[in-house]
Protein backbone atom coordinates (compact mmCIF):
# COMPACT_ATOMS: atom_id res chain seq x y z
CA UNK A 1 0.00 0.00 0.00
CA UNK A 2 1.18 3.76 -1.08
CA UNK A 3 0.65 6.01 1.63
CA UNK A 4 2.37 9.00 -0.03
CA UNK A 5 0.52 10.11 -3.34
CA UNK A 6 1.77 12.39 -5.73
CA UNK A 7 0.88 16.36 -4.76
CA UNK A 8 -1.39 18.16 -6.52
CA UNK A 9 1.50 20.79 -7.37
CA UNK A 10 3.49 17.61 -8.87
CA UNK A 11 1.08 16.26 -11.26
CA UNK A 12 0.35 19.96 -12.23
CA UNK A 13 3.83 20.41 -13.12
CA UNK A 14 4.13 17.46 -14.90
CA UNK A 15 0.79 18.36 -17.14
CA UNK A 16 2.42 21.69 -17.78
CA UNK A 17 6.30 20.31 -18.26
CA UNK A 18 7.58 22.01 -15.68
CA UNK A 19 8.64 19.32 -13.37
CA UNK A 20 12.58 18.40 -13.21
CA UNK A 21 13.69 15.77 -15.32
CA UNK A 22 14.59 13.32 -12.54
CA UNK A 23 11.41 14.23 -10.81
CA UNK A 24 9.46 13.29 -13.93
CA UNK A 25 11.14 10.05 -13.94
CA UNK A 26 10.14 9.29 -10.07
CA UNK A 27 6.77 10.45 -10.74
CA UNK A 28 6.12 8.24 -13.58
CA UNK A 29 7.19 5.20 -11.64
CA UNK A 30 5.33 6.26 -8.40
CA UNK A 31 2.04 5.93 -10.92
CA UNK A 32 3.09 2.79 -12.30
CA UNK A 33 2.55 1.73 -8.81
CA UNK A 34 -0.02 3.50 -7.35
CA UNK A 35 -3.49 3.47 -8.93
CA UNK A 36 -4.86 6.52 -7.12
CA UNK A 37 -2.62 8.80 -8.61
CA UNK A 38 -2.21 7.06 -11.68
CA UNK A 39 -6.27 7.58 -11.93
CA UNK A 40 -5.99 10.99 -11.02
CA UNK A 41 -3.55 11.84 -12.95
CA UNK A 42 -5.18 10.75 -16.33
CA UNK A 43 -8.14 12.70 -14.88
CA UNK A 44 -6.10 16.33 -14.43
CA UNK A 45 -4.21 16.03 -18.23
CA UNK A 46 -7.68 15.11 -20.23
CA UNK A 47 -8.92 18.09 -18.29
CA UNK A 48 -6.12 20.58 -19.36
CA UNK A 49 -5.86 18.68 -22.72
CA UNK A 50 -10.19 19.60 -22.98
CA UNK A 51 -9.04 23.03 -21.73
CA UNK A 52 -6.56 23.94 -24.47
CA UNK A 53 -8.40 22.02 -26.90
CA UNK A 54 -11.25 25.05 -26.55
CA UNK A 55 -11.62 27.40 -29.57
CA UNK A 56 -10.20 31.24 -29.04
CA UNK A 57 -12.44 32.25 -30.94
CA UNK A 58 -16.61 33.14 -30.36
CA UNK A 59 -19.40 34.93 -32.20
CA UNK A 60 -19.45 38.47 -30.93
CA UNK A 61 -22.80 40.43 -31.07
CA UNK A 62 -23.42 42.34 -34.04
CA UNK A 63 -24.33 45.35 -31.54
CA UNK A 64 -20.63 46.37 -29.84
CA UNK A 65 -19.29 48.03 -33.22
CA UNK A 66 -21.74 51.03 -33.41
CA UNK A 67 -21.37 51.58 -29.71
CA UNK A 68 -17.08 51.40 -30.02
CA UNK A 69 -17.97 53.85 -33.20
CA UNK A 70 -19.89 56.08 -31.13
CA UNK A 71 -17.72 56.29 -28.52
CA UNK A 72 -14.31 56.50 -30.81
CA UNK A 73 -16.35 59.89 -32.32
CA UNK A 74 -17.33 61.23 -28.94
CA UNK A 75 -13.74 61.24 -27.68
CA UNK A 76 -13.09 63.26 -30.40
CA UNK A 77 -10.40 60.88 -30.97
CA UNK A 78 -7.47 60.54 -33.70
CA UNK A 79 -5.23 57.86 -32.39
CA UNK A 80 -2.33 59.52 -30.40
CA UNK A 81 1.07 59.60 -31.79
CA UNK A 82 3.95 57.16 -31.09
CA UNK A 83 6.44 58.63 -28.95
CA UNK A 84 10.83 57.87 -29.68
CA UNK A 85 11.31 56.10 -26.37
CA UNK A 86 7.90 53.85 -26.30
CA UNK A 87 7.77 54.80 -22.55
CA UNK A 88 5.97 58.20 -22.66
CA UNK A 89 2.06 58.39 -23.65
CA UNK A 90 0.16 60.56 -25.58
CA UNK A 91 -2.45 62.04 -23.50
CA UNK A 92 -5.23 64.09 -25.07
CA UNK A 93 -5.88 67.38 -22.42
CA UNK A 94 -9.28 68.15 -23.09
CA UNK A 95 -9.42 72.10 -24.40
CA UNK A 96 -12.53 74.17 -25.21
CA UNK A 97 -12.22 74.22 -29.24
CA UNK A 98 -12.99 71.37 -31.83
CA UNK A 99 -9.82 70.16 -31.44
CA UNK A 100 -8.51 68.31 -28.50
CA UNK A 101 -5.26 69.67 -27.31
CA UNK A 102 -2.16 67.04 -27.37
CA UNK A 103 1.13 66.68 -25.98
CA UNK A 104 3.78 64.20 -25.31
CA UNK A 105 4.51 63.52 -21.40
CA UNK A 106 6.04 61.26 -19.54
CA UNK A 107 4.26 59.04 -16.96
CA UNK A 108 5.10 62.18 -13.66
CA UNK A 109 4.94 65.03 -16.33
CA UNK A 110 0.89 63.76 -17.51
CA UNK A 111 0.35 62.75 -13.27
CA UNK A 112 0.70 66.59 -12.28
CA UNK A 113 -0.95 67.54 -15.67
CA UNK A 114 -3.76 65.45 -14.57
CA UNK A 115 -3.65 66.63 -11.37
CA UNK A 116 -4.07 70.34 -12.23
CA UNK A 117 -6.86 69.33 -14.84
CA UNK A 118 -8.43 67.42 -12.29
CA UNK A 119 -8.65 70.04 -9.71
CA UNK A 120 -9.72 72.57 -12.32
CA UNK A 121 -12.24 69.96 -13.07
CA UNK A 122 -13.57 69.01 -9.86
CA UNK A 123 -13.70 73.10 -9.11
CA UNK A 124 -16.02 73.42 -11.91
CA UNK A 125 -18.46 70.19 -11.12
CA UNK A 126 -19.19 71.26 -7.74
CA UNK A 127 -19.83 74.92 -8.13
CA UNK A 128 -22.10 74.29 -10.92
CA UNK A 129 -24.17 71.85 -9.29
CA UNK A 130 -27.88 73.14 -7.95
CA UNK A 131 -27.62 74.59 -4.46
CA UNK A 132 -31.15 74.34 -3.95
CA UNK A 133 -33.54 71.24 -4.63
CA UNK A 134 -31.45 69.05 -7.29
CA UNK A 135 -33.43 68.78 -9.99
CA UNK A 136 -34.34 64.91 -11.08
CA UNK A 137 -32.87 65.22 -14.70
CA UNK A 138 -30.00 63.34 -15.04
CA UNK A 139 -27.39 63.67 -17.34
CA UNK A 140 -25.96 60.29 -18.99
CA UNK A 141 -22.89 60.53 -20.28
CA UNK A 142 -20.67 58.38 -22.77
CA UNK A 143 -21.57 54.97 -21.21
CA UNK A 144 -24.67 54.67 -19.03
CA UNK A 145 -23.77 51.23 -17.28
CA UNK A 146 -20.53 52.98 -16.08
CA UNK A 147 -20.42 54.61 -12.40
CA UNK A 148 -18.14 57.08 -13.36
CA UNK A 149 -19.79 58.43 -16.29
CA UNK A 150 -23.35 59.26 -14.75
CA UNK A 151 -24.11 61.93 -12.60
CA UNK A 152 -27.17 63.37 -11.65
CA UNK A 153 -27.43 66.91 -12.11
CA UNK A 154 -29.64 69.56 -14.19
CA UNK A 155 -29.12 69.47 -17.87
CA UNK A 156 -27.02 73.23 -17.46
CA UNK A 157 -23.96 71.40 -15.97
CA UNK A 158 -24.05 68.66 -18.95
CA UNK A 159 -20.51 69.91 -19.80
CA UNK A 160 -19.40 70.26 -16.62
CA UNK A 161 -20.35 66.60 -15.62
CA UNK A 162 -18.42 65.56 -19.30
CA UNK A 163 -15.51 67.19 -18.00
CA UNK A 164 -15.59 65.64 -14.94
CA UNK A 165 -16.26 62.12 -16.52
CA UNK A 166 -12.88 63.07 -18.83
CA UNK A 167 -10.83 64.10 -15.70
CA UNK A 168 -11.37 60.88 -14.25
CA UNK A 169 -11.04 58.65 -17.49
CA UNK A 170 -7.59 60.70 -18.01
CA UNK A 171 -6.83 60.06 -13.90
CA UNK A 172 -7.57 55.96 -14.08
CA UNK A 173 -5.36 56.11 -17.45
CA UNK A 174 -2.42 57.77 -15.19
CA UNK A 175 -3.16 54.94 -12.46
CA UNK A 176 -2.75 52.53 -15.19
CA UNK A 177 0.06 53.52 -17.03
CA UNK A 178 1.65 54.01 -13.81
CA UNK A 179 0.85 50.46 -12.17
CA UNK A 180 4.11 49.64 -12.28
CA UNK A 181 5.67 52.29 -9.88
CA UNK A 182 3.32 51.38 -7.31
CA UNK A 183 4.31 48.53 -5.15
CA UNK A 184 1.74 45.30 -5.08
CA UNK A 185 0.48 46.37 -1.39
CA UNK A 186 -0.08 50.62 -2.46
CA UNK A 187 -1.97 49.08 -5.72
CA UNK A 188 -4.20 46.21 -4.15
CA UNK A 189 -5.77 48.97 -1.70
CA UNK A 190 -5.56 51.49 -4.06
CA UNK A 191 -7.52 48.88 -6.59
CA UNK A 192 -9.73 47.62 -3.48
CA UNK A 193 -10.58 50.92 -2.53
CA UNK A 194 -11.73 52.16 -6.08
CA UNK A 195 -13.80 48.97 -6.42
CA UNK A 196 -15.79 49.33 -3.09
CA UNK A 197 -16.28 53.27 -4.14
CA UNK A 198 -17.99 52.14 -7.56
CA UNK A 199 -19.89 49.55 -5.62
CA UNK A 200 -21.16 52.81 -3.77
CA UNK A 201 -21.78 54.97 -6.49
CA UNK A 202 -23.60 51.55 -8.28
CA UNK A 203 -25.85 51.45 -5.23
CA UNK A 204 -26.84 55.01 -4.96
CA UNK A 205 -27.33 55.54 -9.10
CA UNK A 206 -29.59 52.51 -8.83
CA UNK A 207 -31.38 54.02 -5.89
CA UNK A 208 -32.06 56.89 -8.32
CA UNK A 209 -33.32 55.46 -10.83
CA UNK A 210 -36.38 54.37 -8.51
CA UNK A 211 -36.51 57.76 -6.87
CA UNK A 212 -34.81 60.12 -9.15
CA UNK A 213 -36.43 63.29 -7.49
CA UNK A 214 -34.08 62.11 -4.22
CA UNK A 215 -31.94 64.91 -2.94
CA UNK A 216 -30.45 63.16 -0.76
CA UNK A 217 -29.39 60.28 -3.03
CA UNK A 218 -28.41 63.13 -5.37
CA UNK A 219 -25.82 64.49 -2.55
CA UNK A 220 -24.81 60.90 -1.63
CA UNK A 221 -23.91 60.32 -5.31
CA UNK A 222 -22.00 63.38 -5.36
CA UNK A 223 -19.76 62.54 -2.16
CA UNK A 224 -19.23 59.17 -3.80
CA UNK A 225 -17.96 60.91 -7.04
CA UNK A 226 -15.78 63.37 -5.29
CA UNK A 227 -14.13 60.61 -2.96
CA UNK A 228 -13.16 58.56 -6.41
CA UNK A 229 -11.61 61.71 -7.66
CA UNK A 230 -10.02 62.52 -4.43
CA UNK A 231 -8.44 59.08 -4.31
CA UNK A 232 -7.38 58.94 -8.04
CA UNK A 233 -6.09 62.75 -7.57
CA UNK A 234 -4.20 60.72 -4.80
CA UNK A 235 -2.83 58.20 -6.82
CA UNK A 236 -1.76 60.54 -9.09
CA UNK A 237 0.23 62.73 -6.90
CA UNK A 238 1.95 59.64 -5.90
CA UNK A 239 3.25 58.71 -9.28
CA UNK A 240 4.27 62.31 -9.72
CA UNK A 241 6.41 61.63 -6.76
CA UNK A 242 7.54 58.50 -7.37
CA UNK A 243 8.22 59.61 -11.36
CA UNK B 1 -15.69 51.57 -48.37
CA UNK B 2 -12.50 51.69 -47.92
CA UNK B 3 -11.63 48.44 -46.02
CA UNK B 4 -11.83 45.23 -48.56
CA UNK B 5 -12.43 41.96 -46.95
CA UNK B 6 -8.84 40.68 -48.50
CA UNK B 7 -6.47 43.37 -47.67
CA UNK B 8 -4.09 42.08 -45.07
CA UNK B 9 -4.75 42.63 -41.37
CA UNK B 10 -1.51 44.47 -41.06
CA UNK B 11 -2.38 46.46 -44.10
CA UNK B 12 -5.50 47.60 -42.70
CA UNK B 13 -3.93 48.57 -39.02
CA UNK B 14 -1.67 50.80 -41.10
CA UNK B 15 -4.52 52.68 -42.41
CA UNK B 16 -6.28 53.00 -38.91
CA UNK B 17 -2.93 54.00 -37.47
CA UNK B 18 -3.35 57.01 -39.94
CA UNK B 19 -6.68 57.56 -38.49
CA UNK B 20 -8.72 55.89 -41.26
CA UNK B 21 -11.92 54.54 -39.52
CA UNK B 22 -13.18 52.27 -41.84
CA UNK B 23 -10.31 50.09 -42.03
CA UNK B 24 -10.42 50.15 -38.19
CA UNK B 25 -13.86 49.01 -37.74
CA UNK B 26 -12.63 46.11 -40.61
CA UNK B 27 -10.31 45.48 -38.58
CA UNK B 28 -12.60 45.02 -35.56
CA UNK B 29 -14.65 42.68 -37.29
CA UNK B 30 -11.32 40.59 -38.41
CA UNK B 31 -10.58 40.28 -34.82
CA UNK B 32 -13.76 40.53 -32.86
CA UNK B 33 -14.60 37.89 -32.60
CA UNK B 34 -11.33 36.24 -30.25
CA UNK B 35 -11.55 39.67 -28.16
CA UNK B 36 -15.24 38.76 -26.77
CA UNK B 37 -14.36 34.77 -26.43
CA UNK B 38 -12.09 35.98 -24.01
CA UNK B 39 -13.93 38.96 -22.76
CA UNK B 40 -17.00 36.07 -22.24
CA UNK B 41 -14.54 33.28 -20.43
CA UNK B 42 -12.46 35.85 -18.10
CA UNK B 43 -15.89 37.95 -17.29
CA UNK B 44 -18.23 34.99 -16.92
CA UNK B 45 -21.04 37.61 -17.85
CA UNK B 46 -22.35 37.70 -21.05
CA UNK B 47 -23.57 41.62 -20.83
CA UNK B 48 -20.12 42.56 -19.54
CA UNK B 49 -18.53 40.85 -22.23
CA UNK B 50 -20.20 43.12 -24.60
CA UNK B 51 -19.12 46.24 -22.96
CA UNK B 52 -15.81 45.15 -22.28
CA UNK B 53 -15.23 44.51 -25.87
CA UNK B 54 -15.96 48.13 -26.21
CA UNK B 55 -13.36 49.30 -23.64
CA UNK B 56 -10.68 46.82 -25.80
CA UNK B 57 -11.66 48.41 -28.97
CA UNK B 58 -11.95 52.25 -27.82
CA UNK B 59 -8.92 51.77 -26.25
CA UNK B 60 -6.62 50.19 -29.03
CA UNK B 61 -7.98 53.01 -31.40
CA UNK B 62 -6.77 55.13 -28.71
CA UNK B 63 -3.76 53.78 -28.30
CA UNK B 64 -2.98 52.71 -31.69
CA UNK B 65 -0.10 54.67 -32.89
CA UNK B 66 1.91 53.30 -30.01
CA UNK B 67 1.98 49.81 -31.61
CA UNK B 68 5.02 49.44 -33.92
CA UNK B 69 4.84 46.32 -35.01
CA UNK B 70 7.65 44.85 -33.17
CA UNK B 71 4.86 42.04 -32.38
CA UNK B 72 1.88 41.10 -34.55
CA UNK B 73 -0.74 43.14 -34.12
CA UNK B 74 -3.10 40.44 -32.82
CA UNK B 75 -0.89 39.79 -30.00
CA UNK B 76 -0.84 43.29 -29.11
CA UNK B 77 -4.67 43.35 -29.36
CA UNK B 78 -4.78 40.23 -26.96
CA UNK B 79 -2.53 42.11 -24.49
CA UNK B 80 -5.12 45.06 -24.63
CA UNK B 81 -8.22 42.71 -24.21
CA UNK B 82 -6.64 40.85 -20.93
CA UNK B 83 -5.61 44.48 -19.23
CA UNK B 84 -9.03 45.71 -19.99
CA UNK B 85 -10.39 42.66 -18.35
CA UNK B 86 -8.11 42.42 -15.62
CA UNK B 87 -8.45 46.44 -14.94
CA UNK B 88 -12.07 45.99 -14.97
CA UNK B 89 -13.71 46.66 -11.28
CA UNK B 90 -16.92 46.58 -12.73
CA UNK B 91 -17.57 42.97 -13.35
CA UNK B 92 -16.49 42.31 -10.18
CA UNK B 93 -18.37 44.40 -8.40
CA UNK B 94 -21.46 43.58 -10.86
CA UNK B 95 -21.00 39.93 -11.21
CA UNK B 96 -23.12 37.60 -8.55
CA UNK B 97 -23.13 34.23 -9.10
CA UNK B 98 -24.54 33.53 -12.23
CA UNK B 99 -23.94 31.16 -15.06
CA UNK B 100 -23.13 31.77 -18.77
CA UNK B 101 -26.13 30.57 -20.24
CA UNK B 102 -26.34 28.15 -23.17
CA UNK B 103 -26.98 31.21 -26.01
CA UNK B 104 -24.02 32.68 -24.74
CA UNK B 105 -22.64 29.19 -24.99
CA UNK B 106 -23.34 28.99 -28.95
CA UNK B 107 -21.67 32.41 -29.15
CA UNK B 108 -18.70 30.36 -28.97
CA UNK B 109 -19.08 28.56 -32.73
CA UNK B 110 -19.83 25.43 -33.85
CA UNK B 111 -16.35 23.87 -34.48
CA UNK B 112 -14.80 22.67 -31.39
CA UNK B 113 -18.51 20.90 -30.74
CA UNK B 114 -18.18 19.27 -33.58
CA UNK B 115 -14.68 17.94 -32.52
CA UNK B 116 -15.82 17.26 -29.22
CA UNK B 117 -19.54 16.47 -29.39
CA UNK B 118 -21.08 16.41 -25.59
CA UNK B 119 -18.34 17.73 -23.65
CA UNK B 120 -17.56 21.05 -24.87
CA UNK B 121 -21.02 23.12 -23.22
CA UNK B 122 -20.26 21.60 -19.93
CA UNK B 123 -16.31 22.41 -19.88
CA UNK B 124 -17.88 26.00 -20.75
CA UNK B 125 -20.07 25.89 -17.72
CA UNK B 126 -17.91 24.67 -15.40
CA UNK B 127 -15.23 26.93 -16.36
CA UNK B 128 -18.15 30.29 -15.88
CA UNK B 129 -19.00 28.71 -12.44
CA UNK B 130 -15.51 29.11 -11.42
CA UNK B 131 -14.82 31.77 -8.90
CA UNK B 132 -13.65 35.08 -10.72
CA UNK B 133 -9.75 34.88 -9.90
CA UNK B 134 -9.45 30.76 -10.51
CA UNK B 135 -11.07 31.31 -14.04
CA UNK B 136 -9.53 34.39 -15.04
CA UNK B 137 -5.94 32.95 -14.07
CA UNK B 138 -7.01 29.41 -15.55
CA UNK B 139 -8.46 31.05 -19.12
CA UNK B 140 -5.00 32.98 -19.77
CA UNK B 141 -3.10 29.53 -18.92
CA UNK B 142 -4.75 26.82 -20.05
CA UNK B 143 -7.03 28.74 -22.95
CA UNK B 144 -4.93 31.58 -23.86
CA UNK B 145 -1.20 30.14 -23.30
CA UNK B 146 0.31 32.55 -20.85
CA UNK B 147 3.18 30.98 -19.03
CA UNK B 148 2.41 31.11 -15.33
CA UNK B 149 5.52 33.99 -14.98
CA UNK B 150 3.45 36.30 -17.67
CA UNK B 151 0.21 35.72 -15.51
CA UNK B 152 1.72 36.62 -12.27
CA UNK B 153 2.84 39.73 -13.74
CA UNK B 154 -0.47 40.84 -15.03
CA UNK B 155 -2.78 40.03 -12.45
CA UNK B 156 0.04 41.93 -9.96
CA UNK B 157 0.10 38.53 -7.51
CA UNK B 158 3.04 36.14 -6.95
CA UNK B 159 4.10 33.34 -8.72
CA UNK B 160 2.70 31.04 -6.04
CA UNK B 161 -0.18 32.17 -5.92
CA UNK B 162 -1.35 32.15 -9.65
CA UNK B 163 0.22 28.60 -9.88
CA UNK B 164 -2.49 27.40 -6.66
CA UNK B 165 -5.12 29.34 -8.56
CA UNK B 166 -4.63 27.15 -11.46
CA UNK B 167 -4.64 24.16 -9.85
CA UNK B 168 -7.41 24.98 -7.72
CA UNK B 169 -9.31 26.05 -11.18
CA UNK B 170 -8.63 22.64 -12.64
CA UNK B 171 -9.19 20.91 -9.72
CA UNK B 172 -12.84 22.09 -9.47
CA UNK B 173 -13.41 22.17 -13.14
CA UNK B 174 -12.11 18.30 -13.30
CA UNK B 175 -14.44 17.69 -10.68
CA UNK B 176 -17.29 19.52 -12.36
CA UNK B 177 -16.61 17.13 -15.24
CA UNK B 178 -16.66 13.85 -13.25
Amino acid sequence: MINDHLSEATMNDLVDGLLPAAEVTSARAHMDDCAVCREAYARLSDTVRQLRALPRSGDAPEAAWPAIEARIGSAGGTPPPATEDGRAKVVPLRGSGPTPWRVTLSVPQLAAAALVVSILSATAVWLALPQGAASPASVAAEDPASPRRVLPVSAETADKVAEYNATITDLEEILERGRVLLSRETLVTLETSLETIDEAIQEVQAALERDPASELLLRVLMTHQRTKLQVLRQAATSLHFRG
Amino acid sequence: MGAGAEEPLEALVGRAQGEDRDAFEAVYRRTVDRVYALCLRMSGDADRATELVQDVYVRAWQRLRSFRGESLFTTWLHRVAVNAVLQDRRSRARRSSREVTAPELERFGRAARVAMPGTRVDLERAIAALPDKARRVLVLRDIEGYKYEEIAHMTGVSLGTVKAQIHRARGLVKEALT
